[in-house]
């Protein structure tokens, strides 16, 4: 999967401010916007949450975490190891994203920008190559912390008023 | 001071963590019963034995102001109710407090000090009810004393 960096979706950034206050209030640590890292990141194995957003926006919001990055996030948020392959490792992820689009919400909220979240869904995959769906603009945002690499990503249909 | 407390959340990470920080708090002696959802916590509720009760907002199959007004409806004893949310159901979780559904609410993410902070005020609740003999109230409270 290739970063889609020229496409801006309205209101994408309160992802990329809510991960911020996410990341610091659960694992106290900083998680800075990073360049690209490429499919490399997904082939130890990977957990990816995905959380809906409707309203205001119509979005899909997913969070990947690759294996390392995923094992150390667990611990920081749970305060206990879980380990990669286990159903907490499903639970801990998808809170993650719970509280991710919780924060999202917040901010939008501020905007005048209603909107209700979905349960999340979470995915554990190795060798993982996502493909992009004809009619959907999509947006990738590679972040950095002292845990490791993650990403997250917005998806959004074609009226959605994209800013190119 | 021993409290029979259930736990309700469909997420079991967050079941561990909830009552690990209850633990950790140090202000009573808990007794866990788990739910996994509304509809799971209401086949185990008991009103004869749950004095206690912290639940998740949003959980599939029964939500967890669903869950409170079932529970309502068959007891007039008040259990005190701490429901756990995150910041997209704060304004909801406010209105049930107002309408007198929820007693207080904790903030996911939340560490231990934030429970404690948060039980305190409830907790002085209970220890003011046992001293005026207040129903229910009084009853769990005179537990403190």
């Amino acid at each position: 999967m290739t970063a889609e960096s020229t496409i801006q979706l309205p209101h994408c950034d309160a992802v990329n401010q809510a991960i911020k206050e996410i990341f610091m209030s659960t694992c106290g640590t900083v998680a800075e916007p990073c360049e690209d890292l490429g499919e490399d990141l997904f082939q130890d194995g990977v957990v990816i949450s995905v959380i809906s957003v409707m309203g205001g926006v119509e979005w899909s919001i997913f969070l990947g975490l690759p294996r390392a990055t995923a094992i150390a996030v667990a611990e920081g948020f749970a305060g206990f190891a879980i380990p990669f392959d286990s159903e907490d490792m499903g639970d801990a992820v998808g809170e993650m994203t719970n509280i991710l689009a919780g924060g999202v919400k917040q901010i939008l909220d501020k905007r005048g920008v209603n909107v209700e979240i979905s349960l999340p869904s979470v995915f554990r995959a190795e060798g993982l190559h996502i493909l992009k769906q004809r009619n959907s603009h999509s947006t990738r945002t590679c972040y950095s912390c002292s845990l490791g690499p993650l990403w997250t990503g917005v998806i959004a249909g074609c009226d959605a008023g994209v800013v190119a | 001071m021993q409290i029979n407390a259930m736990v309700i959340d469909d997420s079991g990470i967050m079941r561990k963590m909830v009552m690990r920080s209850l633990s950790e708090a140090k202000i009573a002696e808990f007794t866990f019963t788990e739910g996994t959802d509304g509809q799971d916590a209401l086949s185990k509720f008991d009103p004869s034995v749950h004095e206690m009760i912290f639940v998740d907002w949003n959980m599939p199959n029964m939500n967890g102001l669903e869950f409170v007004k079932k529970i309502r409806e068959m007891t007039d004893h008040h259990i005190p109710v701490v429901m756990i949310t995150t910041e997209s159901t704060m304004g909801k979780v406010e209105e049930a407090m107002e309408g007198g559904a929820v007693d207080t609410f904790i903030c996911k993410p939340f560490t231990t000090e934030v429970i404690q902070k948060k039980l305190e005020p409830l907790f002085e609740k209970l220890q003011d009810a046992a001293e005026s003999g207040d129903g229910f109230f009084g009853a769990l409270a005179s537990k403190f004393s």
